[in-house]
C-alpha cells in the first residue's frame, strides 16, 4: 500500500492560525513580494512566497500552485517547506541580480496586468535574475553552500 | 572506474546553464533570432525597449539568452547586463553597409569592458537572404575581427526568418562553453 501523505496533521484551527502567523511572522511577509502591496492574501507554494491577489492570478496562469492564505489547509510537508521560505529568502535567491532601475517593479494598483505578467515570467519562469553560482575557482573550496536551517516562527 | 562512470553519467544527465547576451545595432534582428530559437517561428516584433529574456535548451545546455534593445539611446544600458555573461552573440544586419562601421565601434567598446574579458564571441551575419548582403568573409574584415587577440570568436552567416545558421551558431557556442568546464 502506498504511503499516503498525512493530510493536515495540524488541527484545522491551529493550521489556520499558523498561516496568519506565518504571514506576519517576519516583516517581509507583510507585503507582496512582487508589487509590495501590503497584506498579501495568497501563498505561492512553488517559490514559498506571499503574494497579493493580482500577482496570485498571474502565478496561476503560469501553472504555479497558489492558495489563498485564509483557506489554506496544509500538510505537514508544506508547512515545514514554507517555514524554510518566505519572501526575503525567495527574493535573495530569485531576485538577486535584479536591478529596480533597469526593470521597474510592476504596479498592480494601476491594473497593468501585462507588466505583472512580464515581471513574473522573467523572475520566476525564466529565472533570469536568480543568484549565479559562485565562479569555479571558489566553488571547490570550503565555501560549499549549506542548507539553510528551517526557521521557526516567533510566537505572537 | 567509478569516476569514469560518474563522468559519463554527468555528461549525459547534467544540465549546464549558460548566460548569453545578445547585442547589436537596432533593427539587426536580435528579437527575431531569440524567438526563432525559442519558439521556432517568426514573430512580429516591435523595437525592444528594455530587454527580452528566454531560456533556450540546446544539447544539454540551458542557455539563458538576454536580448537587449539596440537603439542608440539605450545602448549605454548594455553594460548593466555584462555581469556573469559567458557568451556574447553580436547580431549584424549584413545588408546595412552604411552602419557596419557603427557596429564595429559598438562591438569593440563592448569587448573592451573588463566584465566581458572571458566571454566567447559569436557574430551572426543576419539577413543573408536580402540582395546585396555582405558575405561573412567581408563582414569579418569590416568588423575588424581578425585583430582580436585572446578571444574565441566565430562568425556565422544566418537568416533569422528562415532559421538558417542559428543552430550552427549555437552549436559553436555550446562546444566552446562546454570545453571550458
Amino acid at each position: 500500500m502506498p504511503h499516503r501523505e498525512k493530510e493536515c496533521l495540524l488541527p484545522v484551527d491551529r493550521s489556520l492560525r499558523s498561516v496568519v502567523v506565518l504571514r506576519s511572522w517576519r516583516w517581509q511577509n507583510h507585503e507582496c513580494i512582487n508589487c509590495l502591496r501590503p497584506v498579501p492574501t495568497h501563498v505561492c507554494f512553488d517559490f514559498r512566497t506571499f503574494v497579493c491577489t493580482a500577482c496570485a492570478g498571474v502565478h496561476r496562469e503560469f501553472g504555479h500552485r497558489v492558495a489563498p492564505v485564509r483557506r489554506w489547509k496544509c500538510t505537514e510537508q508544506e508547512y515545514s517547506d514554507l517555514l524554510r521560505g518566505g519572501n526575503a529568502r525567495a527574493a535573495a535567491e530569485l531576485l538577486a541580480n535584479w536591478d529596480e532601475e533597469l526593470f521597474p517593479r510592476p504596479d498592480t494598483g494601476s491594473g497593468d496586468v501585462e507588466a505583472v505578467r512580464d515581471f513574473i515570467r522573467k523572475a520566476y519562469v525564466v529565472k533570469c535574475w536568480q543568484r549565479q553560482p559562485p565562479p569555479q575557482k571558489y566553488r571547490a573550496g570550503e565555501l560549499a553552500e549549506r542548507e539553510l536551517p528551517a526557521q521557526t516562527p516567533r510566537t505572537f | 572506474m567509478g569516476i569514469v562512470f560518474t563522468k559519463i553519467w554527468q555528461r549525459m544527465v547534467s544540465k549546464e546553464e549558460m548566460r548569453i547576451l545578445m547585442l547589436g545595432l537596432d533593427a539587426a534582428g536580435k528579437t527575431t533570432v531569440l524567438y526563432k530559437l525559442k519558439l521556432g517561428e517568426v514573430v512580429t516584433t516591435i523595437p525592444t525597449v528594455g530587454f527580452n529574456v528566454e531560456s533556450v535548451e540546446y544539447k544539454n545546455i540551458s542557455f539563458t539568452v538576454w536580448d537587449v534593445g539596440g537603439q542608440d539611446k539605450i545602448r549605454r544600458l548594455w553594460r548593466y547586463y555584462f555581469q556573469g555573461t559567458q557568451g556574447l552573440v553580436f547580431v549584424v544586419d549584413s545588408s546595412d553597409r552604411d552602419r557596419v562601421e557603427d557596429a564595429r565601434e559598438e562591438l569593440m567598446q563592448v569587448l573592451g569592458e573588463d566584465e566581458m574579458r572571458g566571454a566567447a564571441l559569436l557574430v551572426l551575419a543576419n539577413k543573408q537572404d536580402l540582395p546585396n548582403a555582405m558575405p561573412a568573409a567581408e563582414l569579418t574584415e569590416k568588423l575588424g575581427l581578425p585583430s582580436l587577440r585572446a578571444r574565441q570568436w566565430y562568425i556565422q552567416s544566418a537568416c533569422a526568418t528562415s532559421g538558417d545558421g542559428l543552430y550552427e551558431g549555437m552549436d559553436w557556442m555550446s562546444r566552446v562553453l562546454s570545453c571550458r568546464k
